[in-house]
């Protein structure tokens, strides 16, 4: 019962930190607007009220009891209206980028096993090695850039074409990848050495079918127990390549709901979307937990004996 | 011995930056106030930035008409210290929660589990933002 046991430990603490969640978004945000003197110069300050806050959580909770709603959007619309489509987008890109991590970090990561002993191959480790050095923003502006003034009939930007999201995948998946890669070649070289291999090869199996049906079996087991890893990976690269892409997906829409800028500066022209950050925020957090749901599920079933 | 070519690149880019940060601003053309000139007199017309690359800005200039050059190199500097800060940090708190945390009881022990927790149930990014939005880090 080992995994059900896991599943509801990890589901009550994703509970409790979705509380934590709710807490702090609908945090009391109203600056105090003072004027001073006889210049009347304005004066900014913040002073924590409870009523403040037990005003605020009131609403939400009477919002969703009894309108169905988890509030108003800064476009006047019901928050579900903008969550479901803004959503729908990101998960294209997510499930589109979590197959092209796995599958080709995989074989990545099988290539770069193999080729660990020639050094300086520039399709091998060298190539991980050397994108890996480079932030991630940054080989994506640069790429941008490539498209834009070289491959223009490439459409980079929005999300109206039908292959948007595959190259808002391909983006997102880019680093994940030579992370799953790094991990994959690393366990095959772990496992290399070992009796059971050894015997295998001495009954006469092939060098490529030991590898597929022994090898890879065993470092499955590291690769998916680091799935919630890499699906948190896959999360944070979302916003910037949604932000750099202008594509409209979830990321991007709680990015501008959290509206940094105007909320640190305690600018009147900043929109309360308590109920949308709420909204997304949920909905990665179960995402988040599908994945290490899906996590345990697996490495139950790859256990090795 | 098999040289580590990839160790002496790294490293040899690291000093190459290091050098600049620590010797950039010595240098003649570089200024280090970032002076900002939007609109040059010529014998010929008015200039207005950005201005193109030239004797006077290496690099060219922003639309602000700062030298692109002395922006780099003084920001380097700090980004650098940014960075240095970071990594220190880290180790400093990460040594310090292990070590005292070495028994796996205790209460550091459950900040080191509930940490790592918290922070991986949602994308670092977001939870830093609904975080560092809260009006107590920004009215002290």
């Amino acid at each position: 019962m080992g995994v059900v046991w896991k599943i509801t430990k990890s589901f009550l603490f994703f509970l409790f930190i979705a509380v934590l969640l709710v807490l702090a978004v609908l945090f009391p945000r109203q600056p105090d607007i003072d004027v001073q003197g006889r210049a009347q110069t304005l004066e900014y300050g913040y002073e924590f009220s409870w009523a403040a806050y037990h005003h605020n959580i009131s609403i939400f909770l009477k919002d969703v009891k009894d309108n169905n709603t988890l509030g108003m959007t800064r476009y006047n619309k019901p928050a579900e209206e903008e969550l479901w489509p803004h959503l729908g987008r990101s998960l294209k890109v997510i499930v589109a980028a979590c197959a092209i991590t796995i599958i080709f970090g995989i074989l990545k990561g099988i290539f770069d096993f193999y080729d660990r002993n020639n050094g300086w191959n520039v399709f091998g480790k060298g190539l991980t090695w050397l994108i890996q050095s480079i932030p991630d923003f940054f080989l994506i502006l640069c790429l941008q850039w490539v498209i834009i003034f070289h491959l223009p009939f490439i459409k980079l930007f929005g999300h109206s074409h039908w292959f948007s999201f595959l190259i808002a995948g391909l983006l997102v998946a880019l680093y994940p990848m030579l992370y799953v890669a790094r991990i994959s070649s690393a366990t095959l070289g772990n496992e290399k050495g070992k009796p059971y291999i050894q015997v295998a090869r001495s009954k006469g199996l092939s060098k490529e079918k030991v590898l597929w049906k022994h090898m890879l079996k065993n470092s499955l087991y590291p690769i998916m127990s680091n799935l919630p890893a890499v699906m948190l990976y896959l999360l944070s690269n979302l916003l910037i390549v949604e932000w750099f892409l202008d594509y409209r997906g979830a990321a991007y829409r709680m990015f501008q709901a959290l509206d940094v800028k105007s909320s640190l500066s305690g600018s009147m022209r900043y929109v309360n979307e308590s109920g949308l950050i709420i909204g997304f925020g949920l909905s990665f957090m179960i995402i988040v937990f599908a994945a290490q749901v899906l996590s345990i599920i697996f490495m139950k079933k790859l256990e090795p004996r | 011995m098999k040289r580590n070519w990839t160790l002496i690149l790294g490293s040899s880019f690291f000093i190459l930056l290091v050098l600049i940060t620590l010797v950039g601003p010595y240098l003649p053309f570089i200024d280090n106030v970032l002076e900002s000139k939007r609109i040059i007199f010529t014998d010929s017309g008015v200039l207005t930035a950005p201005y193109e690359p030239s004797s006077d800005f290496l690099l060219g200039s922003d639309k602000e008409g700062r030298d692109l050059l002395s922006i780099i190199v003084v920001g380097a500097r700090e980004t650098l210290g940014l960075i240095l800060a970071v990594a220190v940090l880290r180790y400093v708190i990460a040594i310090l929660l292990a070590v005292l945390s070495v028994n796996k009881k205790g209460p550091f022990h459950w900040i080191l589990q509930g940490w790592n927790q918290i922070f991986s149930a949602l994308p670092v990014i977001f939870s830093a933002i609904i975080l560092l939005s809260l009006p107590i880090i920004f009215f002290p």
